[in-house]
């Protein structure tokens, strides 16, 4: 568990946006990533939550090369302990490193082709990375859909004829059958119903254990994340503004946005305090975000320092990384538990 | 405002009943019951929740109330309506042609609804101010200064600032949250004694939702209007509502105040929506108690419980051979469960 199976060192992602002055005017760039950095260590779960727009999506396709990052590094240990940087890989290499990171993606609806076969839409990544026999990938197949809890017998079929739990479970094998090492879930069970939702969240831990599998699993729901991960990252407007265990974060969190975070996630129980944190104002524009540390305008904590100067991530406690200037004087509400 | 009084002064009573709501849909397959038999009553300045998975029926049920089905819906039973804002005799919604004048009188004026997609339920093509005038001038004014006066009250009600500016951008110039406070600030502009919302919160982030929620409720007590809370989310129910009515595949399986269906939950498909859901506070790496199976297609059912297939409780030859009825569990519980019912006897262990 202590061994690392990715490290990322100060990753950064502009996007380019077009000027609203003029046609042919310079691009402005948008930073959706800002300088993140973090360590993943082999068969733990690392959650990243944040409001839409903060850059959880991004950092997760940048870490399985769906989009380009501006700058930084995202350095994966091979099974032979080799420390490779995945960003710079190129052709044959980086389509061998493919096969161990693998994503799942948000909407079941969408990410599956409507014109493949469930066998089809499963087998290829199979057929696209390793010389397999027909036979052996048949025999692959049925064992993966087996251990996913899909019916076998329906793998001719095509999309349309699941339902979105089925689905998922579809994405599911189709991540599994190359073996990785790191699957990225994107969001993975928000579009699912609540019932179905449990069974999927179970599913994902059931095979992490059978495989050895290390997840990031990105997710906007509180609720989820402390249920299903080790570590939690908070993210916002691009930054990583928390890093810990999941206990800690939960039951001690050291940034006002966390704990405004926490507190906003309405409970199932009508007994419930009701008094609670409600952020005013929208998320900022990542676009013109405000100076110094970029909660600051929303944060009931907020001094002058704030404004002005931005807060690094620093170690306030064992693996309780956090960037708010004020870590260690404020106290702050976390979740009770039963 | 007289009517704000009249409102207040009747609090508890019952503003709406549905009555054996039926909608059936024609499909290549067979027809489809969407909805099949749903009771039930909303009182005045009190807000019901209605919550189920997708498919469930709840948002039509919701949108029959105001007649904006799809026209392929058959709908039949009774939604009596008994308005305290004209001394009219109590009115039956579904008998009213949708297009028909009365219920456009009513429609936007004493009910009024809000949906769950801010972006796409706003006009892309005309400002917010223009689109929240439109009501206010059906309803309440044909002076258009008087009805920009009303809304830009109502803009800086649910909290918009800056009214005057916003009251001339277009829909694609606000973020999420904004837009559904423009909608409800729409809906509440002709101060209706319902509001129906439709997922008010699903498309939003969960700090935005904890101000549109907060919003929702410090409005309900201004205004006295009751309110049909349709969501997937517990967690809102809890927050939010008097009454739940929990429903799957068409049927309204179990229904209570909230503290009751909280603490004391009857219906095996309550017990599991409450166990799969994980809880803030309820520990790392718990296992989730998930429902097995998934909905079925509500297509040419033959008489049994439709949660027959998933549920852990269910008996052989009772449950999978006839309708349930609803049992009464206390005055304000009720159930639809053969558990609870005396067609099988007694109460379970």
């Amino acid at each position: 568990m202590t061994k690392p199976i990715l490290d990322v060192v100060s990753l950064n992602k502009d996007f380019q946006v077009k000027s609203k002055k003029a046609l042919f005017a310079k691009p402005n760039h948008v930073r959706v990533l800002d300088d993140i950095s973090f360590e993943l260590y082999e068969g733990e779960t690392l959650s990243i939550v944040g409001e839409s727009g903060c850059g959880k999506t991004t950092l997760g396709r940048c870490i399985v090369k769906g989009v380009s990052a501006s700058s930084g590094e995202v350095n994966y240990y091979t099974d032979q302990d080799e420390r490779v940087n995945f960003l710079k890989l190129k052709g044959k290499e980086a389509k061998r490193l493919r096969r161990d990171i693998q994503m799942i993606f948000q909407d079941p609806y969408s990410s599956l082709s409507p014109r493949m076969s469930v066998f089809d839409i499963i087998s290829e990544p199979l057929v696209a990375n390793f010389k397999l026999k027909r036979s052996e990938v048949e025999a692959k197949v049925t064992e993966i859909a087996e251990k996913t809890g899909l019916n076998a017998s329906y793998l001719m079929r095509y999309p349309h004829a699941f339902s979105g739990g089925q689905r998922q479970r579809i994405a599911i094998a189709r991540a599994l059958i190359t073996q990785p090492r790191l699957i990225v879930c994107d969001e993975a069970v928000s579009a699912l119903d609540v019932s179905i939702q449990a069974q999927i969240i179970n599913l994902l831990k059931d095979l992490q254990e059978q495989f050895k599998i290390t997840y990031i699993f990105i997710s906007h729901d509180l609720s989820i994340v402390q249920n299903i991960s080790d570590r939690v990252a908070v993210m916002h407007l691009g930054r990583i503004v928390e890093l810990a265990t999941t206990e800690s974060l939960f039951g001690d969190p050291k940034h006002p946005y966390t704990e405004a975070l926490m507190s906003a996630v309405p409970q199932p129980d009508p007994e419930a305090q009701k008094s609670r944190i409600i952020l005013e104002g929208e998320v900022p524009n990542p676009a013109n975000p405000p100076s110094g540390c970029h909660f600051h305008p929303r944060c009931a904590y907020r001094t002058e320092k704030c404004s002005q100067q931005a807060p690094e991530l620093r170690e306030v406690g064992e693996n309780h990384f956090v960037a708010c200037h004020y870590a260690e004087q404020l106290n702050l509400r976390g979740v009770q538990h039963d | 405002m007289t009517t704000q009084t009249a409102q207040t002064a009747n609090k508890g009573q019952s503003l709406l009943s549905v009555q054996d709501l039926k909608i059936r849909i024609q499909m290549d397959k067979g027809v489809m019951h969407a909805v099949d038999g749903v009771d039930f009553e909303i009182k005045r300045g009190k807000t019901l929740g209605l919550v189920g998975e997708s498919g469930c029926g709840k948002s039509l049920t919701s949108r029959s109330i105001i007649g904006i089905n799809p026209k392929e819906c058959e709908t039949t039973g009774i939604i009596q309506y008994d308005s305290a804002m004209d001394s009219s005799e109590p009115l039956d919604l579904l008998s009213l042609h949708p297009n028909s004048k009365q219920i456009r009188s009513i429609r936007g004026r004493k009910i009024a609804m809000i949906f769950q997609e801010p972006m796409t339920a706003f006009s892309p093509m005309y400002t917010i101010g223009n689109q929240i005038m439109e009501a206010i001038r059906i309803h309440r004014t044909k002076n258009k200064k008087e009805a920009k006066k009303i809304a830009l009250e109502m803009l800086s009600k649910v909290g918009i600032s800056d009214q005057e500016k916003r009251f001339n951008q277009y829909p694609h110039e606000f973020s999420g949250g904004m837009r559904q406070r423009a909608m409800i600030s729409m809906a509440l502009s002709c101060n209706p004694e319902l509001l129906i919302a439709d997922e008010p919160t699903t498309a939003l982030d969960v700090t935005i939702q904890a101000q549109v929620l907060e919003l929702m409720k410090s409005l309900q007590q201004e205004f006295g209007m009751a309110i049909l809370l349709v969501t997937h989310d517990l967690g809102i129910i809890a927050q939010m509502c008097d009454e739940v009515a929990v429903m799957y595949l068409g049927k309204i399986v179990e229904q209570a105040p909230v503290r009751e269906l909280f603490s004391n939950p009857k219906h095996p498909y309550t017990k599991g929506l409450m166990k799969s859901m994980p809880r803030l506070g309820g520990g790392k790496g718990q296992r989730l108690d998930s429902i097995e199976g998934s909905v079925p297609m509500p297509i040419d059912m033959p008489p049994m419980c439709g949660f027959y297939d998933r549920c852990k409780d269910r008996i052989e030859g009772v449950c999978n051979a006839r309708a349930v009825r609803k049992t009464q569990i206390s005055e304000q519980h009720s159930v639809k469960c053969f558990l609870y019912s005396d067609e099988r006897g007694g109460e379970p262990q």
